[in-house]
């Protein structure tokens, strides 16, 4: 099944805009570098892109590099913690 | 048209967000002012040689002040230096600028020895120093910089953006 997120900020421009909506698969095949994700880490849920895959845990980053605190700043995350992948937005 | 009714179903039932998280998305990226407090250092370490051995209670007075805003300043070198290296510095600009880590060290390091110390020549290695991060710093952005003298009484030079 999926589920429906509301995005919020800028970290993922240009590709993701605050408010848009994205579709989530929470049940997909295996993750892939490139793929968008929803994780959650710290209780804080997120929308990043997958920039490394090593074993159990992925480098996600920003699209927006300048702007985005991601895995350059918290390093890997594990897989656990990945809600689901993106499928489209709206 | 469905982006209309998202919008319309969000606002009765709201969706859980995800955040495009940054710290805050200012963009806003300079070491000027790590460079003005290096200055700042400087002319303390000036001032203070220029007191040389009056223990007047009014040169007692000036030589605790000088010592605050040198300490205040060397602290805000290594508080902007931080934020630049941890916030903006990504992998990439580290394999373009492999000193990058050395260099940030050597700012920290120096930043402590301008509080521990009443040195010119360690207040100017940091002015170096932080000139040095500042030029990587304008490459990355893809900024023309160049050295200027510095409008100062500290003396050296500004690195400015063109």
């Amino acid at each position: 099944m999926f589920r429906i997120f509301k995005v919020k900020g800028e970290s993922m421009e240009p590709n993701f805009f605050n408010n848009d909506f994205v579709f989530v698969a929470r049940r997909f095949k295996g993750l892939k570098r490139n793929d968008v994700i929803v994780l959650e880490k710290d209780n804080l849920r997120m929308i990043k892109r997958i920039s490394k895959i090593k074993g159990d845990k992925c480098y996600v980053i920003g699209d927006n590099k300048e702007d985005s605190i991601d895995s350059d700043s918290f390093g890997f995350v594990d897989k656990e913690g990945v809600i689901g992948k993106v499928l489209f937005k709206v | 048209m469905l982006k209309k009714a998202l919008q319309i179903i969000d606002k009765i039932i709201p969706f859980d967000e995800v955040k495009a998280h940054c710290d805050i998305p200012c963009g806003i990226y300079d070491p000027h002012l790590a460079q003005l407090a290096c200055h700042t250092i400087i002319r303390m370490n000036q001032l203070i040689n220029e007191l040389g051995n009056d223990t007047s209670r009014e040169a007692r007075h000036k030589f605790v002040r000088y010592i605050q805003i040198k300490e205040e300043h060397a602290e805000l070198v290594k508080k902007e230096i931080r934020i630049i290296w941890g916030d903006f510095i990504k992998p990439e600009h580290l394999e373009k600028f492999p000193q990058l880590h050395e260099l940030v060290y050597k700012i920290m390091k120096l930043g402590s020895l301008n509080k521990q110390e009443i040195s010119l020549e360690h207040s100017q290695e940091l002015l170096t120093k932080v000139q040095e991060f500042s030029e990587i710093f304008w490459k990355i952005k893809g900024v023309e910089s160049r050295r200027i003298k510095a409008p100062y009484p500290s003396g050296g030079e500004l690195i400015a953006v063109k």
